[in-house]
């Protein structure tokens, strides 16, 4: 693997220094380019992000690029004379303007957008594809997926739209079961994808023990799933790092409320007052706050107990100063309740209340520079608890628990442009502590605190038309307490290269560092992150990656990319079965993998039917100690991981449907996931030395069948063994009804409507004459139906 | 009228989604499957210290099985076991009766025991043993342990007496090479004791409790006793003896450090839907667990006539 780094980036230097010296040679002319740059904002200072500016010479050669999140934009290089600038964006007037560029010149706009009541069609769909479009011309290495709101929701499910449900149609995104939405990119492990709330980590964003996520929809604007090639500026997880990013609205007042199945929920937005945006030197400041609870248990109270609720509360505030000055401020806090102590007891004997959940909190403050980058400060907390309590019985202590404290500052500078720098600097404060004690003995458990200084710079460089390269630097000191000092040097590297405007070929190496894992079994569908640090307990993870492809567009229409890549994990970890219990530091086991993998990706962005189709090949290794093997200790295997799927496809449409309503079409095909069968069962039997001189008693009976601990089995190799294909249809239809007074959206899911049994799992049950092999399916066919509300 | 309604359509969607969910869960796809063979050796070394009676009991004993079938056909094949010490002497494992391996109301399961009998009196703590299973068709298992040290009760009465509803802290010393202690109880006398509290028991309880670890050498009785039953037992029984012992009841107590081999196996590794996954330590042809421990016990009295009180007291008493 090393070796195959070292070659690429030799092949990525040499293709660097041949194509840098064609610059050089052009600047030696006696006519100097020119440039236009500025910020886009509307009448209260919020900056207009999306939005095109074309720019048209006096002969009609036409460039055009998109703001960015700050509104800024940048046209260089520009030959002397005269152009037309239109700036258009959805909701708005366009903007349009002539100018003089002599040689040299560097004119700096402000543009202000009026607000327009009436949107014209086909600007947002001209302003998303410039967006797809500057990550397309400006970004060598990351591979950004997008999915903005109106995606999310025509992806159909269970419920109500579900962000991280939703990217399991994504190229290289794996979904081993349908009752859990944590997912795995690139053979990557789920705990290896950094889930951010506009830029805060958020631990275990799942609800239900992992059946939905906790983001509310009302809330989102977009997800953006980076799925490899990061940047030096990404740190802390090495597989994938998702982006769900808040919608504070326009500042109008409003609100959006929905019932589904699953919850019902609102949310409210609007403006602050004008005197509290002045006292805090804002010209605006806009605010976003949404809650939702789930009501099964307030609606069949008067019938019966159910046990279980969930809540959310998620806001955002968005400040703009006169200046063009960014502040946002995210919260959120969510809680599962699985409260037991009510049942009668013939129901459920135990009085067991359990919750757990997330809290988050984040500043963000941004200043855009004079031509392009910014300075941008963030400071957040966020932790994830749960905790089992038995309140008859003291002697119990089940709780799971990390936070994170985090400060960091990054810093753009675009020096010229061709060039784009960027340095940043970051301290997190991480602790864990995880207690599994009952009946007066501690049975598992840890806590551990680790510091991360961590430090970056990369450049970028680019010759328009023809060659980018990003190559960055990230610096990671890991300070953990208990454990030695680590420092990763993780280096970073892409290329791109231009065949035309619509094609490019890309490739990225780097080394990527984690420094805390979850122990939750993989395997287990349904549960609980279990967090622990790096440290004397577990290893840290390394893992060096390359990925290349291939991406353009095919006229306006039509994007497509095919990328494949190699990943090594150094460092993964799992619960080790056989651990000392008089070792506090040895019950992690350490081990490795190796994944490689083929994505695939069309996507239509515009039409009356678009939509895109992803098709994905993988292959990937685990290799931990076998304290299984018959062979005894010592021995390592090397198996695929449950999320081995090797061919996942899957075709995501959106279409006008009849009678005004809208339709959504997902098709997921994915060949069977590993799984270890069992090739024999045997009477399990326990001594009682008490009072029986150490005699074996059997733990079951002759008139129970299986699951009761009363039969343990006998393993054939570990995941040796594939379920079969796993394929769904899933449909979705949702209907825009404008009414004087706000709009009505009723929509009806239809997941898995030809009723496929994808297997969940099997059963063997030898004690059974004949033994035989049976199973459970995932979701049947499953109609839910929903109703949001706006005014 | 209306809120029936409302409560019978609630109903009847709940009943709706519970059953397509349920009956569509579960695969219509039934296959007959083949058994592997396996053989399971579960085989203990114990050395049994009745506290503060001299006697000194000591077992080697080993319980050949298979993997079941389904079909009743439990043949195991004759074996040669034996165990072998560090210092040389060897222990061969004669088969015996099934109740020397099994409880008597487990004799239905299959298999073979094997026991060293009187031979075993030589075990002591420390000692290291290794375990060779020839079966006649040419299979062959082995596993290795080292029996855990010895250690000592801080109560060294037996019996001792407890005033009722007292919970106490037994304590022991560390036993060198011990991963756990398992402590058992068996409570006598609850069905009447507990009588005119309303709460039903039976007149014999057992209880399981655990420290886990060498260092971990404490444990409050009666009432950290259990854990692994308190899904099962009658809640009303578990929460009462958490206050302690019911006046005019008794107990036996004991305390068995046991070595890693006994945790692996006991406690279970990886989740597979099929059934538990035991962490063997008899390799080779099959699977199973070579273990030892050493136990020490002592009897308990709760009560406040004359007759308890002229009884030790019980160290730890709270």
């Amino acid at each position: 693997m090393r070796r195959l780094v070292r070659s690429l980036a030799r092949g990525v230097l040499l293709v660097l220094a041949s194509g840098m010296a064609a610059p050089v040679v052009a600047q030696t002319g006696t006519v100097e380019v020119g440039t236009v740059q500025g910020r886009v904002h509307d009448g209260e200072g919020a900056a207009v992000s999306g939005a095109v500016v074309r720019i048209e010479s006096a002969g009609g050669a036409t460039r055009s690029v998109g703001t960015g999140p700050l509104g800024s934009f940048r046209v260089s290089p520009l030959e002397p004379g005269t152009y037309e600038v239109a700036v258009v964006a959805l909701g708005f007037a366009a903007y349009e303007e002539t100018l003089t560029l002599v040689s040299g010149e560097t004119i700096d706009l402000d543009v202000t957008l009026e607000a327009r009541a009436i949107e014209l069609e086909g600007i947002s769909v001209e302003a998303e594809r410039s967006r797809e479009r500057v990550r397309f011309e400006e970004i060598a290495g990351v591979t950004v997926r997008e999915m903005e709101l109106v995606d999310l929701q025509f992806v159909p499910g269970v419920g109500e739209t579900d962000p991280i449900r939703a990217i399991e149609v994504l190229p290289g995104v794996v979904s081993t079961s349908d009752f859990s939405a944590s997912f795995n990119v690139r053979g990557g492990s789920q705990d290896q994808n950094l889930v951010l709330l506009d830029g805060v980590p958020i631990f275990s964003p799942f609800h239900l023990g992992g059946l939905f996520s906790v983001f509310n929809a009302d809330m989102i604007d977009r997800v953006e799933l980076l799925s490899g090639g990061f940047g030096a500026e990404h740190g802390g997880r090495v597989s994938s790092v998702l982006r769900i990013e808040s919608e504070a609205g326009d500042g109008d007042t409003g609100v959006d409320a929905g019932i589904s199945l699953l919850a019902s929920r609102a949310a409210v937005g609007g403006a602050f007052p004008a005197a509290v945006a002045d006292a805090l030197g804002q010209s605006t400041l806009r605010f976003r706050a949404s809650a939702r609870r789930s009501y099964f248990d307030v609606l069949f109270k008067p019938l019966f107990d159910f046990p279980y609720h969930l809540t959310d509360f998620q806001a955002v505030v968005e400040g703009w100063s006169p200046g063009g000055n960014k502040l946002t401020v995210t919260a959120y806090s969510g809680r599962d309740v699985l409260d037991l102590t009510r049942l009668e007891a013939d129901d459920f004997p135990l009085r067991i209340d359990w919750d757990w959940g997330n809290d988050l909190v984040g500043l963000r403050w941004t200043h855009p520079r004079r031509g392009g980058g910014s300075l941008d400060v963030k400071a957040n907390v966020s932790r994830f608890r749960t905790g089992l309590a038995f309140p008859d019985f003291s002697d119990t202590n089940l709780q799971s628990g990390i936070s994170q404290m985090q400060l960091r500052a990054d810093l753009e500078t675009r020096p010229s442009a061709a060039w784009r720098v960027s340095v940043g600097a970051g301290v997190e404060r991480m602790a864990y502590d995880n207690v599994f004690a009952t009946g007066g003995t501690r049975f598992a458990g840890g806590d551990g605190t680790g510091t991360l200084l961590g430090t970056h710079a990369q450049a970028s460089w680019t010759r328009p038309g023809q060659w980018l390269l990003e190559a960055g630097v990230r610096a990671d000191a890991w300070l953990p307490s208990p454990g030695q000092t680590t420092i990763e040097l993780a280096p970073r590297l892409a290329l791109k290269r231009f065949f035309g405007p619509d094609v490019a070929a890309k490739a990225a190496v780097g080394r990527y560092t984690q420094f805390l894992h979850s122990l939750r079994d993989e395997e287990i569908p349904l549960g609980l992150d279990i967090w622990v640090l790096a440290g004397d307990r577990a290893p840290h993870v390394v893992s060096d990656q390359v990925q290349v492809g291939l991406e353009g567009y095919l006229g306006a229409d039509w994007f497509w990319s095919a990328e494949a890549y190699l990943r090594t994990f150094d460092g993964v970890v799992a619960f080790d079965p056989s651990d000392d219990p008089s070792d506090p530091t040895d019950d992690i086991m350490a081990g490795d993998g190796v994944s490689k993998g083929v994505d695939l990706f069309l996507r239509r962005e515009r039409g009356t039917v678009n939509g895109w189709l992803s098709l994905s090949w993988l292959r990937a290794e685990r290799t931990f100690p076998d304290p299984f093997s018959a062979l005894g200790s010592g021995v390592e295997a090397t198996y695929a991981p449950i999320f081995d799927r090797r061919i996942d496809a899957d075709l995501v449409l959106t279409y006008p449907a009849p009678w005004g309503w809208e339709g959504g079409v997902r098709w997921n095909f994915g060949t069977g996931t590993p799984y270890t069968r069992a090739v024999g069962s045997y009477a399990y039997h326990s001594p009682r030395f008490l009072d029986d001189g150490g005699r074996l008693r059997w733990t079951g009976s002759d008139d129970e069948e299986g699951f009761d601990g009363s039969y343990a089995v006998e393993l054939e190799n570990r995941n040796a063994s594939r379920y079969p294909a796993y394929h769904r249809l899933d449909l979705s239809f949702r209907k825009t009804m404008t009414r004087s007074w706000g709009t009505l959206v009723p929509y009806v899911n239809l997941v898995n409507i030809y009723n496929q049994r994808n297997v969940l799992f099997y059963f063997y049950e030898y004690e059974q004459s004949p033994p035989v092999r049976s199973g459970i399916s995932m979701f049947p066919v499953l109609p839910t139906v929903g109703l949001e509300i706006r005014f | 009228m209306g809120g029936r309604r409302s409560r019978g359509a609630a109903a009847l969607t709940t009943a709706f989604l519970v059953g397509l969910t349920t009956t569509a869960c579960e695969l219509q796809d039934v296959t007959v499957v083949d058994v592997e063979d396996v053989i399971i050796v579960e085989a203990y070394a114990l050395v049994g210290v009745d506290t503060p009676d001299p006697t000194v009991r000591r077992r080697l004993w080993a319980f050949v099985s298979r993997t079941v079938d389904g079909e009743g056909s439990w043949d195991i094949p004759p074996a040669e076991v034996e165990v072998v010490r560090s210092d040389g002497r060897r222990f061969v494992l004669e088969p015996v009766d099934d109740e020397n391996c099994i409880s008597d109301g487990d004799r239905a399961r299959p298999g073979v025991c094997y026991d060293a009998g009187a031979a075993a009196s030589r075990l002591r703590p420390a000692d290291q043993l290794e375990l060779t299973v020839r079966l006649a068709d040419g299979r062959t298992l082995g596993g290795r342990t080292t029996i855990p040290g010895d250690f000592r009760l801080e109560q060294q009465a037996t019996p001792c007496g407890v005033p009722p509803n007292t919970p106490f802290e037994v304590r022991w010393s560390t036993a060198d090479g011990a991963s756990a202690y398992v402590n058992e109880t068996r409570i006598d006398g609850l069905d009447r004791a507990l009588e005119d509290e309303g709460i039903e028991a039976p007149e014999e309880l057992f209880l399981l409790g655990l420290s886990l670890s060498a260092s971990d050498t404490t444990i409050v009785f009666p009432s950290e006793f259990g854990v692994f039953e308190r899904f099962d037992l009658n809640q009303e029984l578990a929460v009462r003896l958490q206050r302690g012992l019911p006046e005019e009841t008794q107990a036996f107590v004991g305390i068995t450090a046991t070595d890693r081999n006994y945790v692996n196996w006991a406690r279970g590794g990886n989740f597979n839907p099929s059934g538990q996954v035991r962490v063997p330590s008899v390799h080779g042809d099959g699977s199973g667990v070579f273990a030892s421990a050493v136990l020490r016990r002592f009897g308990v009295f709760a009560g406040s006539s004359e007759q308890t009180n002229a009884l030790p007291r019980c160290a730890g008493t709270f």
